[in-house]
């Protein structure tokens, strides 16, 4: 028996199979409050089958590259076909995933082998780096952000590791009535229409907020620490440049650096961005509130 | 002196930007953004090697300059490419 689940992130629909009982409830409650039951194939970013054996997937090609983070190292290999290989492995150094993606990054295998909070970091990092593959032709970004919604509108939070996009986030929760938060790690940017949104999606880091929500974006900020509060409006290349670092790309891939161009491009020139010097603290968050409501299209 | 490979001029509306794209340029995580005359030497030099004499011939070939001045503004142009590190000797 195998499961077929089908999901909607982003307006993008993927669907995940796998043999009954290789995932469990645990691992795929992020992704519960975006299951659809709308399984049109053709519209399918991508379709990931999950295995319970490693032997199908053991080519190894060249190692494009390696890229480490506080979870793990992700290493990604080319093989001669065109296909990409990608083995995680934990802080540990024990390989807890290998995922092959075929060609066009719309078909993909995964075999996932480590314990209950690997398997999370294995499933997750897999269907994040095919989301950003798959959708990036669709005027998609993922960014790595924590964001805010007040009045109909979404607020991005961009920040290097540990700047304290979550804590100003909360800032702005416990200090301006009447703002939520959308999701506190990897929101998807997407362009239709001319209008930028912001959605919700199962990738929210280490606060459980999978909200399958889809909002107009009112301003996207760049956090900086310093031992003040001033903010900042930016502009072309600044705004870029602020923008650029925080969305996902493999970008010595051309077809998805020029998408990732073109996307960006065009959310700068729609939507007022900033930089933001502060403190942790209510002033920040009232500071940072009080100029992007300023700027607010009547 | 040679351009440094990988490095992908992009258009921002009026603007010109240089930005890394290639897996050897992991780690070059700066933008540099070119004015007009940069943008058009940039795109004007050879992938293979150059050196202060081809970027004077660029400018008095599109500006009313002198030799001496164009061979004077090609050097300081190295050198600032040089620090940015966007060419390499």
């Amino acid at each position: 028996m195998n499961d077929c689940h089908t999901y909607c992130v982003g307006g993008h629909l993927f669907a995940v199979k796998s043999q009954k009982g290789i995932l469990s409830e645990k691992e795929l409650k992020p992704y519960v409050p975006f299951q659809t039951h709308c399984c049109s194939e053709g519209s399918d970013i991508f379709t990931l089958t999950i295995l319970s054996e490693i032997n199908s997937l053991s080519h190894i090609g060249n190692k494009i590259t390696e890229l480490k983070d506080e979870n793990g190292c992700i290493s990604l290999f080319s093989l001669p076909n065109g296909d990409i290989s990608i083995h995680l492995s934990t802080n540990s150094g024990d390989e807890c995933c290998r995922l092959h993606i075929y060609q066009d990054y719309r078909i993909a295998k995964a075999w996932i082998n480590a314990t209950y909070r690997e398997r999370c970091y294995a499933i997750d990092t897999a269907l994040m780096m095919l989301y950003t593959f798959s959708s990036s032709k669709y005027n998609t970004l993922m960014v790595h952000a924590s964001t805010v919604e007040y009045d109909g509108n979404g607020y991005l939070f961009l920040g290097k590791s540990g700047t304290g996009k979550s804590t100003h986030s909360r800032l702005w929760t416990e200090h301006i009535n009447g703002s939520t938060l959308l999701n506190d790690d990897n929101p998807i940017v997407r362009i239709i229409d001319g209008t930028v949104y912001v959605y919700g999606s199962p990738w929210s880091g280490k606060t459980c907020c999978y909200r399958n929500r889809r909002i107009p974006v009112g301003g996207i900020v760049r956090l900086q620490q310093a031992p003040y509060n001033k903010i900042t409006p930016l502009t072309g290349i600044k705004a870029y440049a602020s923008l650029l670092p925080s969305c996902s790309c493999m970008k010595w891939n051309h077809e998805m650096a020029n998408a990732i161009h073109s996307t960006i491009s065009e959310v700068i020139e729609k939507i007022p961005i900033y930089s933001l010097e502060c403190l942790p603290n209510q002033d920040a968050a009232k500071l940072c509130f009080a100029e992007l409501r300023s700027n607010h299209k009547v | 002196m040679k351009k440094i490979k990988g490095l992908v001029m992009r258009k921002l509306g009026s603007e010109k930007l240089l930005v890394a794209e290639s897996l050897d340029l992991i780690d070059f995580n700066k933008l540099i953004s070119l004015n007009d005359s940069a943008a058009y030497i940039w795109e004007s030099l050879p992938d293979m090697s150059f050196d202060t004499e081809t970027i004077t011939a660029l400018l008095t070939d599109r500006y009313d300059v002198d030799d001496d001045t164009a061979r004077k503004d090609a050097q300081e142009l190295i050198e600032v490419w040089l620090q940015a590190g966007i060419i390499e000797i």
